[in-house]
């Protein structure tokens, strides 16, 4: 199919149409009413006079309205549209976790969802694993939105890191260099970023078990407390506002009591309790941040280790990333090009634009000579 | 211009009488009463006032004093005309064609065919003849007006105004009418082209006089084109296209003599009145032909 960069230059198609009817027109010959047709019958049968006939226009008019249908779309730039639309190549994640229904619909779902309203241009679908990768498609095959049989896992983006290539997936273990990637799922972003190993603890949580156990665990982990305003991985800070309430929390081998502020689930992030009662969250983690309602004076019995591991545990699982990461139910997109052109572009308007002058030049000289 | 049924429509359909015509028709009317009155004289007094002579009638304001009979005046003290065999008995019949051919032209033939018809009937009005004039009118039937007194005059006029060029009405349906049968002076007025001689000179005889006067417009008579050109008849709607050059004019020419000299040859041979008019000429000179 043939495209053109000017569509509406087309409209100008109007005026050689015009030109022919007007020819067409001029070519008839004028009519007289008369009383006397039998009189010209007679005429005409005696080969007095010929019948004229009703010619079409002549080749130089013909010539003419082909230069002007020529110069039309000399205006409109035709081209092939190949030559502007390469299709992306979108390289699909079907490892068991792009099937995670934990955001409405699975993550492969969202994530088709996300592409086809970012990158409404033309797309062909290839499925990858560790070690291998499907035909290219030209639609998106229905059936890979089930779950697959088989080992599919992540694939080996680094051989896939291309321009033009898109990886659609849930988690990334790099993060592209010239591909682009529409991630959708739990850790999305959070492997595809430089870490940031520096942390914040309010200071009035420094002699507290909980703020003891980060401290523990960041030092463990090589991270940094932050002393100034640069970004840091995960913020440890205590409620300030929130009605008081004594507690009791009882891990597998330790207990924590004293009071605590009530703690407000945040609507805007996706948030987790990391520490809770009954009453309510103890440790509320949401990205990059935890909401701590353990207030100053809480004690701790039983096994210390114990608590500081579950706590460094919770802190390995969730702070990583945490800084600047997406919601869970955002895709993380990052576009780069689109594919190369798989052949130069080509335009034919020049070509029409000469043919339209040779075409006006025949035109002139054939009307010279008469015909 | 070229119709949307694929006819060609006519110059001009039309018959309209212009301020102009009514104080022409006037004159018309005025002299030709003139003439026939000397024309009385002069027979009067070449054959004596007798031979003419039918009767009298009382004397009408603005008449001739020379009808007036002097004697009767003396005599009786009443103003009395003498009334002639022609103001007495001429009934005259004009058949008028109004097929859309006659539209052709400008004026059109059928203008000419119309003034002409009033100016014949009118001036037979004046000279205290009767007139009959027929035409076909809506739907191709026969329609007639009867112009018996002066008072109907101005219902002719409007009559024949209701005329149109339009259709294939045939001439022989308005030969046939009945009417024609009692008219002493019959005047055919069309361009008589899809018709014989023979079917109009059955009228003539028995004391009937026919009349024949062939109108074609300039186009028809000496047409002017030269190139390409498509004749359209508008009756039926067919056409010609032809190239049309001198060599062709000739021949046209040629073929169109033929068939007037047909007509002329056909009406003089059974001493009838043949007259060619074009579309374009005055009324007077038509009619003042005809008028004996």
């Amino acid at each position: 199919m043939i495209e053109f960069d000017s569509p509406l230059a087309l409209a100008t198609l109007v005026v050689p149409f015009v030109v022919a009817l007007a020819l067409l027109a001029a070519r008839r010959p004028p009519l007289a009413s008369t009383g006397t047709l039998e009189v010209w019958r007679e005429v005409s049968a005696e080969a007095a006079v010929q019948p004229r006939r009703r010619g079409a226009p002549p080749l130089s008019a013909w010539a003419l309205i082909a230069g002007l249908c020529a110069a039309s779309l000399a205006l409109a730039g035709p081209r092939l549209p190949s030559a502007r639309n390469a299709p992306w190549r979108v390289v699909v994640d079907r490892s068991p976790s792009m099937y995670e229904r934990d955001g409405g619909g699975t993550r492969l779902d969202r994530a088709l969802a996300t592409l086809r309203e970012q990158v409404p241009t033309s797309l062909e679908y290839v499925a990858a694993s560790a070690d291998f990768a499907t035909a290219a498609f030209s639609e998106f095959p229905e059936e890979w939105r089930r779950a697959p049989a088989g080992d599919w896992r992540e694939p080996d983006w680094s051989a896939l890191d291309d321009v033009g290539v898109l990886w659609l997936t849930d988690t990334a273990s790099r993060a592209p260099e010239r591909a682009s990637l529409i991630a959708v799922g739990r850790d999305s972003a959070s492997s595809v970023r430089p870490q940031l190993r520096r942390f914040v603890l309010d200071p009035v949580l420094d002699p507290t078990p909980l703020g003891r156990a980060v401290l523990a665990w960041a030092e463990a982990r090589g991270y940094e407390r932050a002393t100034d305003a640069r970004p840091v991985a995960l913020s440890v800070l205590l409620a300030t506002s929130g009605a008081e309430r004594p507690m009791r929390c009882e891990g597998g081998a330790w207990t924590l009591s004293g009071s605590a502020r009530r703690l407000e689930v945040p609507l805007d992030a996706p948030s987790e309790a990391l520490l809770s009662t009954e009453d309510g969250a103890l440790v509320l983690a949401r990205p990059g941040r935890w909401d701590v309602g353990l207030l100053p004076g809480c004690r701790l019995e039983g096994d210390d280790l114990a608590f500081a591991l579950d706590v460094a545990g919770k802190l390995d699982r969730a702070a990583v990333g945490y800084e600047d990461s997406t919601p869970l139910s955002a895709p993380t997109i990052a576009l780069g090009s689109p594919a190369p052109p798989s052949r130069p572009q080509r335009s034919y308007a020049a070509l029409l634009a000469t043919l339209s002058a040779l075409l006006a030049g025949l035109s002139l000289a054939l009307r010279e000579r008469g015909a | 211009m070229r119709a949307e049924d694929g006819l060609v429509p006519a110059d001009s359909a039309r018959v309209e009488f212009s301020t102009e015509f009514h104080a022409r028709l006037e004159r018309f009317v005025a002299r030709a009463r003139s003439r026939a009155s000397r024309e009385d004289g002069r027979r009067g007094a070449a054959r004596g006032q007798g031979v003419e002579l039918e009767g009298h009638r009382p004397y009408r304001a603005g008449e001739d004093l020379r009808d007036l009979d002097w004697e009767l005046l003396a005599r009786l003290g009443q103003p009395w005309v003498r009334v002639r065999r022609a103001e007495q008995g001429e009934r005259l019949a004009v058949v008028l064609d109004t097929s859309a051919s006659m539209g052709v032209g400008a004026p059109s033939k059928l203008q000419l065919a119309a003034e002409v018809a009033l100016a014949l009937s009118c001036a037979s009005l004046a000279n205290g003849g009767r007139s009959l004039l027929l035409a076909h009118g809506e739907g191709g039937r026969v329609e007639n007006f009867s112009l018996r007194s002066a008072n109907a005059r101005a219902a002719s006029i409007a009559w024949m105004e209701k005329r149109m060029a339009r259709g294939a009405g045939r001439l022989g349906d308005l030969l046939s009418d009945p009417g024609l049968r009692r008219a002493h002076r019959v005047v055919v007025l069309g361009d008589l082209m899809d018709a014989e001689p023979a079917e109009v000179l059955t009228l003539a005889g028995w004391g009937r006089r026919v009349e024949v006067v062939q109108i074609l417009a300039e186009r028809e008579l000496a047409p002017q084109v030269t190139g390409g050109v498509e004749w359209v008849d508008p009756e039926v709607g067919a056409s010609l296209q032809l190239a049309v050059g001198e060599r062709a004019l000739r021949e046209y020419g040629h073929a169109l003599d033929t068939r007037l000299e047909r007509w002329r040859t056909a009406c003089r041979g059974r001493g009838q009145v043949h007259r060619l008019a074009r579309s374009d000429a005055a009324f007077e000179d038509v009619a003042g032909a005809l008028e004996p």
